[in-house]
C-alpha cells in the first residue's frame, strides 16, 4: 500500500486498491463467493426453521455476495483503517494496462464506466434472450413451448433481468464516465463507493440466473405477496438480487450528488451545468432516496420467507397490501430513475446536432426537477385496481396527471431547439429523434393509465404492457443507444461504423414500432399480460408481434457486431472531435489521458453557445489549479 | 508549488509500487466538505430506510387484520431494557461527538473518548440481543407488532454494528500521520451519522414500547 503526505502538501496516489492487505482479483472474488455461498447455506439451514430452506438459500446468497466483494478486494481498504495502516487518498487511475484493469476492482471512473457499459449489454443480452423466448411462446394460443408456470417464471426473469439494466444502464457507464469531465474534476466524491455500486451488480445478475435452478419466481417484477410468500426458493434470488440492486443504486447516488455539488470547477455554476449532468443529477435523487424503501420491503419479505414474522401475511396481521405500498413508494420513482437520465441524453445531443443553444435550458431543468419532485406523490395509481380507498383515487389521478406538465416541457425543450435548425442527421441525432417518436407515444398513452376509469379496463392487459415498452425501450433503450454512437469514441477510441449505425436505426425503428403498436391493439382487446394462452382469434396479431420481435432482437445483433468489431478489430483511432461539438470531453485527446484534467478548467461560457459568431470556449483548460 | 511537481512518499509500505503526482482534489480540505456533503445525503437516505419500517408499524397497527397486531399473549417488551439500549446509543454518540472535536487538540484524550464510545456502542449491542433472547413473543407465532418490532430493531443494530466497526477504525487512525489525524473534519462528520442512529433509536424507543 502506498502512503499519503500529509497536512497541506499534495497526496501520494495509491497505487492499486486491491493489493492494500492482501492480493486479490476476480478469481478470488469468485472462489470466495463460492465458499461464501457454501457457508450462508450449512448455517442458514442450521437454524432449522420450518420455512423451506430459503433461510439457508437466502444467507448462502447473502454471504457469497458478501464474500464475493471480499475477494475483489472491497475488504482492503476497512481493514487497512483498522489495522492503523497509512491510508491514502486515491489516484485517479490505478497502474494496471489492458483488459485486466476491466476484470478487477479499479477506483477510475473511466474504467468504472467501460465495466458497467459491458455488464449493462451483456445483462440487456440475457434479457432479450427471455424476450424471444416469450414471443416464442406465443406464437401460438395453446401449443406451448413452455408450460403455463414456466412461462410466469420466464416473464419473471425477462422483467427483473431488465428492470436491473434500466436502473443502471445510464448513470452507471455514461454517468460515471463523462460527469467528472463534464464538471471539470479529477476525482468522483467517493471513488470506493462508485467501484462498489458496479461490483454489486453482478452477483446480482448471476443471483437472479440462478433463480431457474431453484424453480424461478412466479411474481413478475413486482414481487405481489401473497405470490411471494408462497413461492418457492427462487424468490429469493428476487430478495437479493434487488437488495443488491437497491444499495447499488443508493450508493452510486449519494456519490453523484455529492459529486455534482462539491467538485464542480471554477466557473461551472448550476446554470452552466451540462443538461446531461442535471439528468443523472435528479435520477441520482430519485435513486439516493427511492432504493432504501426498496432495500427494507425485500429485508421484510426476507424476514417473513425466513424468520416467519408476518409483515404481508394477512391472516397473521400483516397486509398484502403493505408490500404494494412500499414497493411501488419505490417502484414509479423507478421508472423515472430509468427516463430522467435519457431525457439528458436527448436535451444533450439534440442542441450540439442542431448547431443551436438548447432553447429554454432553465426551463429543462425544471422540468427534471419537476419530474423528479412530482414521482414521489403518484404511486398509489398502481393501486387503482387493487381495492385502494376510492377517495383517494382522484388525488393520484391528477397527480399523475400533473407529471405530464413538466414531461411536456421536456418535449418542448427538445422541439424549440429543433424548430429552424440546421440539423445533422448523425446516427446519434437519428436516435435521438427516435426517442421522441416512440417515447411520445408511451407517454400519451400513460395518461390512459393514469385516468381511473381507462385504468380500470386497461390494467394487467397487453395496453400497458405496450405502453412502459414504448417508454423504456422506444425511450431509454433508443437514448442508451444515441449515447454509445455519440460517446463511444471518446470511451474506447474507435469510431462505430456509422453507415452500419444508419441502418441499425431504421431496422430497429420500424421492427420496434411494428412489434409494440399492436400490443395496444391487444391490451384493448383483452388480452391479459403474464398468461402464456390467449384467444384464438388473437394468433395473427401475435405472430406479427413476434416476427417483428425477433427482428428487433436481431437489430440489436447488428449493433453488437459493430460495438466489437468497432471496438477490437479497427486500427483506427478516432478523432479527438469527431461530431465538432462544444462539450468539454470533446476538446480533450483521444484516447483519455489517465488523469482528466492536467490543470482544473475553468468554465467560460455554456457548453451550447452555438450561432454565435464570436463564441469563447466552453472552458479555459490552461488555467491554474483551483484552490482546494 | 506546481501540480504535477513530484513529492517523495514519507514511506513506502510492503514494497507497494507508489504514484507521486500532486493533485490539490486530494487534499484533506476538499475530502472534509466531500465527507460532510455525503454524509448529510446518506443520513437522509437512511431516513427513507426508517421511514419504511415506521410506515409498516402504523399501517399494520392501523389494519390490525385478523385482529393480530398483537396475538393474545403477546406483550410489549420491557421499557427499561429499551431505555437502557437508548441510553447507551445516546451516550456511544455523544462521547465520539465529544472525541471527534477533541481531535486535533488533544489526541489522547481523543482516543480515551472514542474507546469509551465504543464501549458503550459494544455494551449496546450486547443488551440489545439480550432483549431479542428475552423478548416474550416469538415473531414465529405471528402478529403486525412482533414482526415490526423484530426487523425494525434487527436492522438497526445492524447499522450500528456497522458503526462500531467504523468507530474501531477511527480509533486506530487516531494516531499521529493516522487518517483521522490528518482529516479531522472527516471524523467529525461521522459523529453526525451516530448520531442520527442514536434518534433513530429514541424514536424507536417511543414507538415501540409507549404506542
Amino acid at each position: 500500500m502506498a502512503t499519503a503526505t500529509l497536512g497541506t502538501g499534495g497526496p501520494t496516489l495509491q497505487a492499486s486498491e486491491r493489493q492494500m492487505v492482501l492480493p486479490t482479483n476476480l478469481l478470488t472474488g469468485i472462489v470466495l463467493a463460492a465458499v461464501g455461498y457454501y457457508v450462508g447455506v450449512q448455517i442458514g439451514n442450521g437454524f432449522g426453521f420450518n420455512d423451506g430452506l430459503n433461510t439457508g438459500v437466502l444467507l448462502g446468497y447473502t454471504f457469497g455476495s458478501v464474500m464475493f466483494l471480499v475477494g475483489v478486494g472491497f475488504a482492503n481498504y476497512p481493514l487497512a483503517r483498522l489495522f492503523g495502516w497509512p491510508i491514502a487518498p486515491q489516484s485517479a487511475g490505478d497502474e494496471y494496462r489492458g483488459a485486466w484493469r476491466f476484470l478487477n476492482l479499479s477506483l477510475d471512473h473511466k474504467v468504472i464506466g467501460i465495466q458497467y457499459l459491458v455488464a449493462m449489454l451483456m445483462a440487456m443480452f440475457f434479457g432479450g434472450i427471455g424476450a424471444m423466448l416469450i414471443r416464442t411462446n406465443l406464437l401460438s394460443p395453446d401449443q406451448l413451448v413452455v408450460p403455463p408456470d414456466k412461462y410466469l417464471v420466464l416473464v419473471s426473469m425477462h422483467s427483473v433481468m431488465m428492470i436491473f439494466v434500466a436502473s443502471a444502464a445510464i448513470v452507471g457507464p455514461f454517468g460515471n464516465f463523462f460527469v467528472p469531465y463534464m464538471i471539470g474534476t479529477n476525482r468522483m466524491a467517493f471513488p470506493r463507493l462508485e467501484a462498489l455500486s458496479f461490483w454489486l451488480v453482478p452477483p446480482a445478475i448471476v443471483i437472479l440466473l440462478a433463480a431457474p435452478l431453484f424453480g424461478g419466481f412466479p411474481t413478475g417484477w413486482t414481487g405481489y405477496a401473497p405470490l411471494s410468500e408462497q413461492a418457492g426458493q427462487g424468490f429469493d434470488s428476487y430478495i437479493v438480487g434487488f437488495a443488491l440492486i437497491g444499495t447499488a443504486l443508493c450508493v452510486s447516488g449519494v456519490n453523484m450528488l455529492t459529486t455534482v455539488i462539491s467538485l464542480r470547477a471554477p466557473g461551472m455554476t448550476w446554470t452552466r451545468l451540462p443538461i446531461f449532468v442535471w439528468g443523472v443529477f435528479s435520477a441520482s435523487i430519485l435513486g439516493t432516496f427511492a432504493a432504501p424503501i426498496l432495500a427494507s420491503a425485500v429485508i421484510m419479505q426476507g424476514f417473513d420467507r425466513s424468520m416467519n414474522t408476518s409483515f404481508f401475511i394477512s391472516s397473521n396481521g400483516g397486509s398484502p397490501y403493505l408490500w404494494e405500498n412500499l414497493f411501488w413508494f419505490f417502484g414509479h420513482p423507478e421508472v423515472y430513475i430509468f427516463i430522467l437520465p435519457a431525457f439528458g441524453i436527448v436535451m444533450e445531443l439534440i442542441p450540439h446536432f442542431a448547431r443551436k443553444p438548447l432553447w429554454g435550458y432553465r426551463t429543462a431543468v425544471v422540468g427534471l426537477l419537476g419530474v423528479t419532485l412530482l414521482s414521489w406523490f403518484v404511486w398509489q395509481h398502481h393501486l387503482f385496481v387493487s381495492g385502494i380507498a376510492p377517495a383517494l383515487r382522484p388525488f393520484y389521478m391528477f397527480s399523475t396527471e400533473m407529471i405530464s406538465i413538466p414531461t411536456g416541457i421536456v418535449f418542448l425543450v427538445a422541439f424549440g431547439t429543433l424548430w429552424r435548425a440546421k440539423i445533422s442527421m448523425t446516427v446519434p441525432m437519428l436516435f435521438c429523434l427516435g426517442f421522441l417518436f416512440n417515447f411520445l407515444i408511451g407517454g400519451l398513452s400513460g395518461v390512459f393509465l393514469s385516468d381511473v376509469p381507462s385504468d380500470v379496463t386497461l390494467h394487467g392487459s397487453y395496453f400497458s404492457m405496450a405502453h412502459f415498452h414504448f417508454t423504456i425501450v422506444g425511450g431509454e433503450i433508443f437514448a442508451i443507444v444515441a449515447a454509445i454512437y455519440y460517446w463511444f469514441p471518446k470511451m474506447t477510441g474507435r469510431m462505430l461504423n456509422m453507415t452500419l449505425g444508419k441502418i441499425h436505426f431504421w431496422w430497429m425503428m420500424i421492427a420496434f414500432n411494428l412489434a409494440f403498436m399492436p400490443l395496444f391493439a391487444a391490451g384493448i382487446l383483452d388480452m391479459p399480460r403474464r398468461v402464456s394462452t390467449y384467444a384464438p382469434s388473437l394468433q395473427g396479431l401475435n405472430d406479427w408481434v413476434s416476427f417483428w420481435a425477433y427482428l428487433l432482437f436481431a437489430s440489436m445483433l447488428l449493433f453488437a457486431v459493430n460495438v466489437i468489431w468497432s471496438w477490437f478489430f479497427n486500427p483506427k483511432v478516432a478523432p479527438a472531435d469527431p461530431w465538432h461539438v462544444r462539450s468539454i470531453e470533446w476538446t480533450l485527446p483521444t484516447p483519455l489521458p489517465r488523469r482528466n484534467f492536467e490543470r482544473i478548467p475553468t468554465f467560460t461560457s455554456g457548453p451550447y453557445d452555438y450561432g454565435n459568431p464570436s463564441p469563447r470556449p466552453a472552458a479555459d483548460l490552461g488555467s491554474e489549479p483551483a484552490p482546494a | 508549488m506546481s501540480v504535477d511537481e513530484p513529492v517523495p512518499p514519507p514511506f513506502a509500505h510492503r514494497g507497494m509500487p507508489t504514484l507521486t503526482t500532486r493533485s490539490p482534489e486530494w487534499e484533506p480540505e476538499v475530502d472534509a466538505r466531500l465527507a460532510r456533503v455525503g454524509t448529510r445525503i446518506w443520513i437522509v437516505a437512511d431516513v427513507f430506510f426508517f421511514a419504511a419500517w415506521f410506515f409498516a408499524f402504523f399501517y399494520l397497527r392501523a389494519l390490525n387484520n385478523n385482529y393480530d397486531w398483537l396475538p393474545a399473549g403477546t406483550t410489549h417488551p420491557t421499557r427499561a431494557i429499551g431505555a437502557i439500549i437508548v441510553l447507551l446509543a445516546i451516550v456511544a454518540a455523544g462521547l465520539y461527538w465529544a472525541g471527534a472535536r477533541a481531535i486535533v487538540t488533544q489526541r489522547a484524550t481523543a482516543r480515551l473518548f472514542f474507546w469509551l464510545a465504543l464501549l458503550a456502542g459494544v455494551l449496546c449491542f450486547v443488551v440489545q440481543i439480550y432483549e431479542f433472547k428475552n423478548l416474550g413473543f416469538d415473531p414465529q407465532q405471528g402478529g403486525g407488532f412482533p414482526s415490526v418490532f423484530i426487523g425494525l430493531k434487527g436492522v438497526w443494530l445492524f447499522q450500528l454494528t456497522g458503526a462500531m466497526f467504523w468507530l474501531a477504525t477511527q480509533i486506530a487512525q487516531a494516531r499521529p500521520l493516522g487518517d483521522a489525524t490528518i482529516r479531522p473534519k472527516s471524523v467529525v462528520t461521522f459523529g453526525n451519522f451516530m448520531l442520527f442512529l442514536a434518534a433513530i433509536a429514541l424514536v424507536s424507543y417511543v414507538v415501540l414500547y409507549f404506542v
